[in-house]
């Protein structure tokens, strides 16, 4: 186990969660979200258990591909975190080629909705895709994609964040959405990084205007994604620690303090807590031993 | 002929001895100091060392016999040496001595001299300070670690409190990335002089710093000489080698002396460009000797972000009686050039062996900042270049470098990441023993050159000339002992111009508006 993960009661009641969890309850979306972020918490943890966790949970997803689905994407995702399944990962790319797009060319699913939402699930695939295995020549689709989902959906979400919650979870996804793409790219076309910094917190600054955040008193699936999305903002330097950390991992200590739900919590709140309590960590890590340690690692 | 003084300090003076020769006098000659014999010369421009500070001297030469007109000069007054063994540094070849050489910097008042006498000094990453002489006597070597362990890190951009602004420290290929410190490594300082015959070695190989290059590990690989937001800095004398990047890279700095340096790394050394200013204007580069593994000069202003964020191109820089060989190119203006590159001049220079002489590397997407104007070579001699002269518009570098939108040979809209090129003039220049093509010239076809002139140039080309490719965009096929392939030309202005002994056409033009044939 890693130094700085000193807790191991918390770990283990996670762990004793994800072990327990019933994975029928959850939906394609939910479980390819489970599996990445246990790919997180392996990356995190180095913990054997949760090696058997993550390899269980990818055999399982495998068998959810649909057509046309963005939930493809985030399984691609996190086969893309274990050597083993990269091939697969590479396979579920072909799909980029056909995906349906709006008439500005934002991909779409069958229903052909444009939401900002809908970044979380395919635009940190496409960006790990073009820069494992793509070549970076699409680097420029992805970011004219990205500007046009800002400008066609995030300005509307924003406006109606305050009092629709439903708005503020999309702005939620697209911000770890954001955070995920920058993860994985090459910061040799530092003018795509620098837009996506910018709309990432743009992102979080309106997500932070929300009343909710005032004071929070139950921890939603929705807050940890949120945290999740904060702390590697502060890991990668993309949002000033003084200035988020103690927000985000206020909600993580929450959660982690009412870890009595994890037995019979959703699987999407278990994905989102185990999203941001990996981050949690590595992101203390890397605020507390350097680089060095193996703190940022993006390209 | 005529004696110069170009420059002295408290303890040397640089001369300058124009015989018509090029960075080599045409015969040797004799330099008397005080009348008294000092040294056989035989550059154009030499130091002598071991002055006196706050003294008088005269300096003369006899050259095939006759006494030139000497040069008097008064040196510059100084305070104090500070040796930086009486700092506790060991010259040992093995201790640490960068705590001891720093002490020394930081303790250094105005109008001294910290000294680094003979012997080899272990150092990882040395600050320079403002007000600063730092003198390397001969025999002196500061000799880097290369444990990346060891090395201080510039983080490429720090956040302000307020959300509003960034502070950029690190660079790397144009970008503001996290590198490690350079060796010696200058920020916001001024007034810096570095002196002496000594020599900084970077003390890179292919097991170290060179390995896997193309890969970060924790940070970019650390510059041998990284500036960043300084002003009056002069390099002078010294030798520096075996850098575990780019040699040399002045950063937003003004006001730069680079005179009777020596810059060294092997010819399969990865990315050893010789001496980069990126967005720096009042650069004076006089009496250097290059010989690296990649560019010798490559001219900067960085890529697109930085460009727009500062709008600093590259300006008033002057190269002069120079040597470089080996490199890929002589002198290269870019590629990352996405804030322009204006009015700078080569002169009596001598470039041997390398691919290029000039090298312009640009592409479509570096932006419409990214102006290259006023830029000349005169009075030059190219020995056993591949190909004197390439100017590439389709430079396929970045990952999006092999898109379409790079590499078509069809006009695109002119947009805001169009970059152009205005005027560019080659004058009397004497390019023997070429192998692939006397020039090299590509335009964009929606941003064509304004107006190139070639005047008084004469190419021949190698007995056994070796093929190859000029310029690396795709389309540009092998080639050998071509003559003049030109497109994408507003004005083409050939005035004087013989090729001699060139396969095929002596010019092949496309898409060029006007050829003045005078």
């Amino acid at each position: 186990m890693k130094e700085v993960f000193k807790d191991k009661k918390t770990l283990d009641n996670l762990i004793a969660a994800l072990l327990n969890a019933d994975l029928s309850s959850g939906d394609g979306w939910d479980l390819a979200m489970l599996a990445d972020a246990e790919a997180e918490l392996l990356r995190a943890t180095d913990e054997p258990e949760v090696k058997n966790l993550y390899k269980d949970i990818i055999c399982k997803i495998n068998g959810n591909i649909k057509n046309d689905s963005f939930v493809n994407y985030m399984i691609g995702k996190a086969c893309y975190k274990d050597s083993e399944h990269v091939d697969r990962a590479v396979e579920i790319a072909g799909q980029l080629a056909t995906q349906g797009k709006s008439e500005s060319g934002i991909f779409t699913e069958n229903n052909g909705h444009v939401c900002v939402c809908n970044a979380y699930a395919v635009y940190p695939f496409y960006m790990m895709y073009e820069t494992k295995n793509g070549g970076k020549e699409r680097y420029n689709d992805i970011i004219g994609q990205i500007k046009k989902l800002h400008a066609e959906s995030f300005y509307e979400r924003a406006e109606k964040a305050a009092s629709d919650e439903e708005a503020l979870n999309a702005l939620i996804y697209y911000a770890a959405g954001l955070i995920d793409v920058l993860e994985v790219m090459d910061q040799a076309l530092y003018e795509i990084f620098g837009k996506v910094r910018e709309y990432f917190k743009e992102t979080v600054k309106k997500v932070l205007e929300s009343k909710k955040y005032d004071d929070i008193t139950t921890v939603t699936e929705y807050d940890l994604l949120f945290a999740y999305a904060v702390l590697k903002g502060c890991r990668m330097k993309v949002l000033l620690t003084e200035r988020y950390e103690a927000f985000a991992e206020n909600i993580v200590q929450k959660a982690v303090v009412d870890s009595d739900r994890l037995s019979d919590a959703p699987v999407l709140y278990l994905a989102a807590y185990t999203y941001a309590y990996s981050e949690s960590i590595k992101n203390r890590e890397y605020q507390e031993y350097g680089r060095a340690k193996g703190g940022v690692l993006w390209s | 002929m005529e004696l110069k003084l170009v420059t002295n300090t408290s303890r040397n003076a640089v001369i300058e001895l124009d015989d018509g020769g090029k960075y080599y006098t045409k015969k040797k000659y004799t330099i008397l100091v005080d009348g008294c014999e000092y040294m056989e010369g035989e550059k154009v421009i030499t130091t002598v060392y071991n002055l006196k500070p706050d003294t008088d001297y005269e300096i003369s030469v006899i050259y095939e016999g006759e006494t030139i007109a000497p040069v008097k000069l008064h040196t510059n007054y100084e305070f104090i040496t500070l040796n930086v063994r009486d700092f506790g540094a060991y010259g040992d070849g093995e201790h640490d001595d960068t705590n001891a050489i720093q002490c020394a910097i930081m303790a250094a008042p105005k109008n001294s001299r910290v000294l680094v006498p003979a012997g080899v000094y272990k150092i990882s990453s040395i600050f320079l300070k403002s007000d600063l002489n730092l003198e390397l006597a001969k025999d002196a070597v500061l000799s880097a670690f290369t444990e990346r362990e060891k090395f201080p890190i510039l983080p490429g951009m720090i956040e302000s409190y307020d959300e509003t602004d960034y502070y950029n420290l690190g660079s790397w290929e144009g970008n503001p990335l996290d590198t490690f410190s350079a060796i010696v490594c200058g920020i916001n300082c001024e007034n810096v002089y570095i002196t002496g015959e000594g020599t900084i070695d970077g003390c890179t190989t292919h097991d170290n710093w060179w390995k896997n290059c193309k890969i970060r590990n924790i940070a970019w690989r650390p510059r041998l000489f990284f500036i960043n937001h300084c002003n009056n800095v002069t390099m002078h004398g010294i030798t520096v080698k075996n850098s575990p990047s780019w040699t040399i890279h002045p950063y937003f700095s003004n006001h730069l002396k680079f005179i009777d340096v020596k810059i060294k790394a092997p010819a399969d050394s990865h990315n050893t460009d010789g001496l980069d200013p990126e967005s720096c204007s009042d650069v004076l580069v006089l009496g250097t000797y290059i010989s690296v593994g990649d560019d010798c000069i490559a001219i900067k202003s960085g890529k697109i972000y930085m460009a727009e964020r500062l709008k600093t191109p590259t300006s008033d820089m002057t190269v002069r009686q120079c040597c470089m060989r080996d490199g890929h190119g002589a002198v290269t203006v870019g590629s990352e050039i996405a804030a322009g590159v204006k009015d700078v001049h080569i002169k009596d220079c001598l470039f041997m062996n390398t691919d290029r002489g000039l090298r312009v590397k640009t592409r479509r997407g570096r932006g419409k900042l990214s102006v290259l104007d006023d830029i000349s070579f005169e009075n030059i001699d190219m020995d056993n270049v591949m190909t004197p002269f390439v100017v590439n518009s389709f430079y396929f570098c970045d990952p999006d470098g092999k898109t379409e939108y790079v590499g078509s040979k069809s006009p695109l809209p002119v947009d805001d990441r169009t970059p152009s090129i205005k005027n560019l003039t080659f004058k009397d220049i004497n390019a023997k023993n070429c192998h692939v093509a006397g020039a090299y010239i590509c335009g964009l076809p929606e941003s064509k050159i304004n107006c190139l002139t070639f005047e008084n140039i004469n190419f021949s080309y190698a007995e056994n000339a070796k093929s190859g490719v000029a310029a690396m965009m795709l389309g540009c096929d092998e080639g050998c002992k071509q003559g003049l392939v030109v497109s994408n030309i507003e004005k083409l202005i050939l005035k004087n111009v013989n090729i001699n002994g060139c396969d095929g056409e002596a010019v092949i033009a496309d898409n060029v508006d006007v050829i003045e044939r005078l």
